[in-house]
């Protein structure tokens, strides 16, 4: 009986697994193989990933605390320090902000609309937004009377990786607001009232209420926002091709470019291993949280 | 004007402020589609 219930039970979920074993297992393993092979297709074995770890494309520490370039690899983590905590904070300021305001579901939209944009899109506007003689910014900066920011900020190292950043924030942070919305609806007014009744100040009710509450909100941002980080391709490609002087390359373009540009497939298959390696990271917390949610409390 | 009125007030102009100020590229889209190409051709130049 139990292997009947076996049989059939592959059966009904034979049309699921197959595409995933032909579309994801088989190219992931596929790709795993490939990294270990050099262009001749002799077996390298870590070659590839040595090469990866010590070329300046992907860490370039002697730039540091210079300016860029400072290599990919470097850039997805200053991605994730400056992207991560400014769409933290504005998602949950935009959040209670649009909480007491009227019009809200108007205003809501306006700011989700990055969201909706496709990042290609976004690194089109990324270079109308900062550039000198059609740009916003740098005319804001020129009306400050700031002249060292009224320049092409994606021309020059030193400012265009800031300026992929500020727009990555800008179209993302949508997505932050709107799991802050929902984590608001979810926490009892009953809490509040109590709050209110004990003479609780604004700061303190956020503080002691409002955060805690949006604990798991907050987990689910920082995932999410992190995975979106790590594996940043189009924006970049869209608007910099990872330049000027491969300062705003990131590791998943750099992987695109080792592979199909500098023909070298082996190399990229080492890159595309390494950052699905960091982004398994922030998921394998996700997973245990997901199959043991009492661990985290 | 209440206790309620005077907080939603700010709120909601600070909130409208922001809305704006958030979909002025998305209107520099718009704006650059029904102007000629050579306008927008030095868009990315240095």
């Amino acid at each position: 009986m139990k292997k009947q219930w076996r049989h059939s039970t592959l059966w009904f979920i034979a049309p699921a697994l197959l595409p995933v074993i032909l579309f994801l297992v088989f190219p992931v393993i596929s790709g795993l193989y490939i990294s270990f092979f050099d262009n001749s297709g002799t077996f390298v074995g870590l070659e590839n990933y040595t090469a990866t770890l010590t070329d300046a494309r992907v860490i370039n520490l002697k730039q540091i605390p210079g300016y860029p370039p400072y290599g990919a690899l470097i850039h997805n983590l200053v991605w994730v320090l400056f992207h991560l905590p400014l769409t933290i904070i504005l998602g949950l300021g935009f959040a209670l902000l649009l909480k007491r305001t009227m019009g809200m579901t108007v205003v809501r939209t306006m700011i989700f609309l990055g969201m909706v944009v496709p990042m290609v899109v976004g690194g089109i506007l990324v270079r109308f937004l900062f550039s000198k003689n059609s740009g916003l910014i740098p005319h804001l900066f020129k009306a400050l009377d700031i002249q060292g920011l009224n320049v092409n900020w994606i021309a020059h190292p030193q400012t265009a990786l800031v300026a992929l950043i500020a727009t990555s924030v800008w179209l993302w942070v949508g997505y932050a607001m709107v799991v802050y919305i929902a984590g608001l609806t979810t926490i009892p007014t009953v809490f509040y009232d109590v709050a209110a009744i004990e003479g609780s100040s604004r700061t303190q009710t956020l503080r002691w209420i409002t955060l805690p509450m949006l604990k798991n909100s907050t987990g689910v941002i920082v995932l999410m926002t992190i995975i979106w980080e790590l594996k940043l391709f189009d924006l970049v490609y869209a608007s910099t091709g990872g330049g000027p002087g491969n300062s705003t390359n990131v590791m998943a373009l750099e992987m695109y470019l080792t592979a199909f540009k500098f023909n070298d497939p082996g190399k990229g298959m080492a890159i595309a291993v390494i950052l699905t390696l960091m982004t398994l990271i922030p998921i394998s917390f996700s997973v245990r949280q997901t199959l043991n949610p009492q661990s985290e409390s | 004007m209440d206790h309620q009125d005077r907080k939603t007030v700010p709120a909601t102009i600070f909130g409208w402020i922001i809305g704006i100020l958030w979909i002025i590229p998305f209107i520099g889209i718009i704006m650059s589609s029904i102007r000629p190409s050579a306008e927008i051709a030095d868009a990315g130049g240095s």
